[in-house]
């Protein structure tokens, strides 16, 4: 069974083979999710307008991430994206590289490992980038596909994989190439969606890649998306603020250092980023005084206080 | 025959760890003027949860068990999670991450055994004296 399914997956030539180790290393102890990780009543839903793109050869990795960005409406250009993701010496691409050419085109990459939250999310209306590794785990053929359905009643999961758009997989054989890649999925939203499986900690760990990735004005709306998830979130807050800062919106930010003050009073953190943002505003007093509640408060990071306050000092031009 | 083997293997154990631990160490903080980026932010909360999770962990009643019939003190053990440092922390709550929900005492022990690694390891550096045939290193 598993290889007539292997033969309508496209087979040798198209299997998408790359090398990424720590999988290997990883796939070793995880136990069997399936079927005890469904709710016990048959559920499906099937998002039946997902863009399908064919995979050229090995090519897999680029055309589902071209799949998830034109689902939420951007304009994809899949030679580019070809050239952002597939490393030709490996014949395929790396679960990173994908990642950070989501993040390249100002798109929230959020990671996920498990039927619940792919199931969360199919509900909540996003298609599902999985890994599967469709040999076996001493003859690996990896494998990106698509999970645009499922169907509990019918035992059934719908994939857009490779050169077959809408592809019917049983769900037992897809447990078990999922489960080969340690359940390795992936979501792409744009940053004011929060995605149907989100935690807190875990959406502001992919905010904060994209902020590394210098997406200042996405990230600084993805940290928006998560305070109205979780409004005492402290560090989203603080987050908001410092995207804010970077992309130029002063005022989003001292709203956001604010509003992270008042969560933790006896932190200054947030005083100490909303004096520097005060001082490049040209509110060099409102920033001596804010930074001199931070120098207040002590803790580990008063020195750090101090020498902001030297800095607003120095950079203070005297009036004339 | 205990006594030898402490001798013989425990003072160059002692200097390979503390080897490690120092390159480990060094550098994590350097004060900076500058705006506090949201990463730094994120990990501190992400250790201070950690030290919640093994806090409540060693609150748990069939851990306390374990630990009496080890003859460790419960009340002494919250003051050592205290003074483990927050990679150490970590380290053990990604343990008992490992855990399955509802473990059984089984894997409870082997929980807390880690834990006994890691308090050798604290005991050897001279921040905590839980065990009487380690010698500090200071």
């Amino acid at each position: 069974m598993i290889i007539t399914q292997l033969k309508s997956a496209g087979g040798r030539r198209l299997a998408c083979a790359f090398f990424c180790s720590f999988i290997l290393i990883a796939g070793g102890c995880s136990t069997y999710q399936y079927p005890h990780a469904l709710s016990p009543e048959a559920q499906r839903h099937h998002l039946t307008e997902v863009p399908f793109f064919a995979q050229e050869e090995y090519q897999c990795g680029p055309a589902a991430l071209a799949m998830l960005l034109a689902w939420n409406g951007q304009d994809v250009s899949l030679p580019q994206l070809v050239e952002q993701v597939y490393s030709p010496e490996l014949k395929g691409s790396l679960q990173p590289s994908i990642v950070a050419a989501a993040r390249r085109q100002g798109y929230l990459a959020y990671p996920l490992s498990g039927w619940s939250e792919l199931v969360a999310e199919l509900h909540g209306g996003q298609p599902v980038m999985i890994l599967q590794n469709l040999g076996l785990s001493w003859y690996p053929r990896w494998h990106y596909a698509v999970v645009i359905g499922y169907d509990q009643g019918e035992q059934k999961v719908l994939l857009h994989s490779g050169v077959y758009p809408g592809m019917q997989m049983s769900m037992g054989v897809f447990e078990r190439t999922w489960r080969r890649a340690d359940y390795w999925g992936l979501v792409v939203v744009p940053p004011a969606v929060l995605p149907g499986s989100a935690t807190e900690t875990a959406y502001l760990t992919a905010v904060v890649g994209l902020e590394r990735a210098r997406q200042f004005s996405a990230a600084a709306t993805a940290y928006l998306t998560a305070t109205k998830a979780w409004p005492d979130s402290f560090v989203a807050w603080i987050g908001a603020g410092n995207s804010s800062y970077q992309a130029g919106d002063t005022a989003t930010a001292i709203r956001s250092f604010r509003q992270a003050a008042a969560l933790q009073p006896d932190n200054g953190i947030p005083l100490n980023n909303l004096a520097l943002v005060l001082a490049q505003a040209g509110r060099a007093e409102e920033a001596l005084t804010v930074i001199d509640q931070a120098i207040a408060q002590g803790g580990d990071l008063q020195e750090v206080f101090r020498q902001t306050r030297q800095k607003i000092v120095a950079d203070t031009v005297p009036a004339e | 025959m205990k006594k030898h083997m402490v001798r013989y293997v425990g003072k160059p154990l002692c200097l390979l760890l503390a080897v490690c631990f120092l390159t480990v160490d060094v550098g994590i903080r350097t004060a900076q003027a500058g705006m506090i980026s949201t990463e730094t932010v994120l990990a501190t909360q992400a250790d201070e949860d950690a030290r919640t999770q093994v806090s409540a962990f060693f609150a748990r009643e069939d851990v306390q068990q374990v630990m009496t019939r080890q003859g460790v003190a419960a009340d002494e053990v919250a003051s050592r999670v205290a003074s483990l440092s927050d990679a150490e922390v970590m380290r053990i709550a990604n343990e008992l991450d490992q855990l399955p929900a509802g473990a059984s005492l089984g894997t409870v022990v082997g929980a807390v055994l880690f834990i006994f690694v890691v308090l050798l390891v604290t005991d050897i550096l001279g921040y905590t004296k839980v065990f009487t045939f380690v010698q500090p290193i200071r």
